[in-house]
């Protein structure tokens, strides 16, 4: 097998808005682009080497045979067909390349494949075609072996692409780190050593009384076994059961599409990618009140005050169903709420670093609205989970299992990936400890940004505070004394600590 | 506009700002750049005339496009970006294989069936 020499991937970054949605990413800076020359060997069996890295074994061999940038150095008097396939385009960056094609319809695409072998490599780009379904099937699609594929038998059904897509075309001399990447990211598998760290405590049928004191109050997270155990879903909920009980005229959120669940587990069962998508839908219990019935929630959390806002409360639940390798990057919930996320099926790795602490690769804007990270998640651990075994700000890491429900509280960053197809419940709920925080967040200057999960961004502020003052007369003021009385506790103790160690240069919170 | 010019602002105390340094841009992309910049923060005109003077600010040599494509990338101006890219695009658009391969001087039109 040819080994593939690639060292230190690229840093390749995505800036997400707490909206949710994923800016197209933006390589600024193009000198470190052209100077990223690696070094390690990525080898094609399933060897796990000290340095290399494990390829899932039902990989599809290498697509269109594109090569890291490694091997061109290490063939000397080799050319490498990007460039010369490209003309005078190949002065711009692979991203700058595919931001172009990004602008092109199916058919321009299709024309320009055979320009050159370079075109035919980056018009076969798979997230090229993965916008265009996004952008255009928003009705749902029929998942139909890639996303080319799928595109072209939605919109050209009389044009035969099984023939031709089947065969996957390789070409010689094509070398380039972010096309390779981008495959390389599609199909590694997460490497043992980043699953081995499970620090968060664990606790087993304590009151609620006990899980406010020790966790919600002080914020810190924790996983709760047992709670869930009279749940329905955790008996029912299979493929079989939710198809048929969802049935054909559902159809949930996943990304930017609605589709129906069949059609999504045909898009699951068979997609290879970096990101792939996941069901997400915060109205499941409103399209079919069965699944709604099937789970409660746990004790803890049975104090939501934005309840008192009723059907004009935020999104705050949804189901999560995703294959292995979906999840979530580095982000902080929104509306500075706590979460909790119950696992039905499958398992979850959880990274979490609290609200002081930026996780390692991670660049949110000083207003907070958006945030830049690595493209995919299984990036963010080649490249940044080792500095988190040095530093003395080590993240809470966990894998949450079926059965098991994990508290995040507010404030605290979080990825998550599914090591294997899982369903999840999660909610994202205010308390009383929490309702201070959350009334602060809502009343910022760019609410209409920030605020998330409702379409009366800027009113709810005001909103929830009338409701919660209808509802709990006094109670706002009643927190805020508390708060204030605390903070003044908090002041004196620090004084007399430092008036305690004379002599001493102390530092004090 | 520029989020590159804007980062290096806000980690620059400002009294030790002189000059920011471009280097990847020349000066006469950047002058475009400015050009565009000035125009889209003046918002003195209609979106509708905007977008015309947008397309007669891209209707340049593609040489030059690609200069402002970089420039724009560099300096992280997404809306220049966005206008620039359309445009090469739109260049593309409606061409047979052998006129885009005239236009971006592609000498070397082998394709990959030559390779399989």
């Amino acid at each position: 097998m040819r080994s593939l020499i690639m060292k230190n991937l690229l840093s390749r970054i995505k800036t997400r808005r707490k909206n949710n949605k994923f800016i197209r990413n933006r390589n600024k800076n193009i000198l470190k682009h052209k100077k990223n020359q690696n070094r390690i060997s990525v080898i094609e069996e399933e060897e796990d080497t000290e340095e290399g890295f494990s390829i899932k074994s039902s990989a599809p061999s290498q697509t269109h045979g594109v090569q890291p940038l490694g091997n061109l150095y290490l063939n000397p008097g080799s050319i490498n067909s990007r460039d010369t396939g490209l003309g005078n385009l190949h002065t711009l960056t692979d991203e700058l390349v595919l931001d172009i094609l990004g602008f092109l319809d199916g058919t321009s695409l299709g024309v320009l494949a055979s320009v050159s072998k370079s075109f035919y490599v980056f018009t076969n780009h798979e997230p090229i075609w993965r916008n265009l379904v996004l952008d255009n099937l928003i009705d749902g699609f029929q998942y139909n072996g890639s996303w080319k594929s799928t595109f072209v038998s939605a919109y050209y059904p009389s044009f035969d692409i099984s023939s031709s897509d089947r065969r996957s075309f390789k070409v010689r001399d094509f070398y380039s780190d972010y096309l390779f990447q981008s495959w390389l990211c599609a199909n590694l598998e997460m490497k043992p050593e980043w699953l081995e760290r499970d620090n968060i405590v664990r606790k087993r049928g304590i009151s609620v009384e006990e899980f406010v004191a020790s966790f919600e109050e002080v914020n810190k997270p924790v996983l709760l076994e047992g709670c869930i155990d009279n749940w329905d879903a955790l008996r029912n909920w299979d493929r079989d059961y939710l198809v048929k009980l969802c049935g054909d005229d559902v159809k949930f959120a996943v990304g930017p599409v609605e589709m129906k669940l069949r059609d999504y587990y045909r898009y699951s069962d068979q997609v290879r990618e970096e990101r792939p998508l996941y069901l997400f839908d915060p109205k499941f219990a409103e399209k079919v009140p069965k699944l709604g019935l099937d789970y409660e929630v746990p004790v803890y959390f049975r104090e939501d005050l934005f309840d008192v806002l009723g059907n004009e409360r935020p999104d705050y639940r949804w189901i999560i169903m995703g294959p292995a390798g979906s999840g979530s990057s580095f982000h902080v919930d929104p509306n500075s709420t706590s979460a909790w996320n119950a696992v039905i099926k499958g398992s979850k790795k959880w990274i979490l670093f609290p609200p002081d602490v930026i996780p390692p690769g991670v660049h949110p804007s000083p207003d907070g609205a958006e945030v830049a990270s690595p493209v995919s998640i299984i990036e963010w651990f080649m490249n940044f989970y080792g500095a988190t075994k040095n530093w003395k700000k080590r993240p809470i890491e966990c894998i949450c299992k079926a059965g098991e429900v994990i508290f995040v509280p507010n404030g605290w960053w979080h990825l998550v990936i599914n090591l294997e197809e899982s369903i999840a419940i999660t909610q994202n709920y205010v308390s009383r400890r929490n309702l201070l925080n959350v009334l602060d967040f809502l009343k910022r200057p760019n609410a209409s940004t920030l605020v998330s999960g409702t379409k009366d961004r800027v009113n709810l502020h005001d909103k929830f505070k009338n409701a919660i003052e209808a509802s709990f007369p006094g109670a706002i003021d009643e927190l805020t004394q508390k708060e204030e009385e605390k903070k003044i506790q908090q002041r004196k103790l620090s004084f007399w600590d430092s008036v305690a160690d004379v002599g001493a240069f102390k530092f004090s919170f | 506009m520029s989020k590159t010019v804007k980062d290096a602002i806000e980690t620059i105390p400002t009294d030790e700002i002189n000059s920011i340094s471009l280097s990847l841009v020349r000066s006469e992309i950047l002058t475009k750049v400015i050009e565009y910049c000035k125009k889209h923060n003046s918002a003195q005109m209609s979106d509708v005339d905007l977008m015309d003077w947008d397309v007669e600010f891209a209707n340049v040599h593609y040489t030059t496009l690609f200069d402002l494509v970089l420039s724009a990338n560099y300096m992280n101006i997404n809306c220049l970006l966005d206008l620039v890219c359309g445009k090469i695009a739109d260049m593309i658009k409606g061409k047979t294989p052998g006129e885009i391969a005239k236009l971006f001087d592609i000498k070397d039109v082998s394709t990959y069936e030559e390779d399989n």
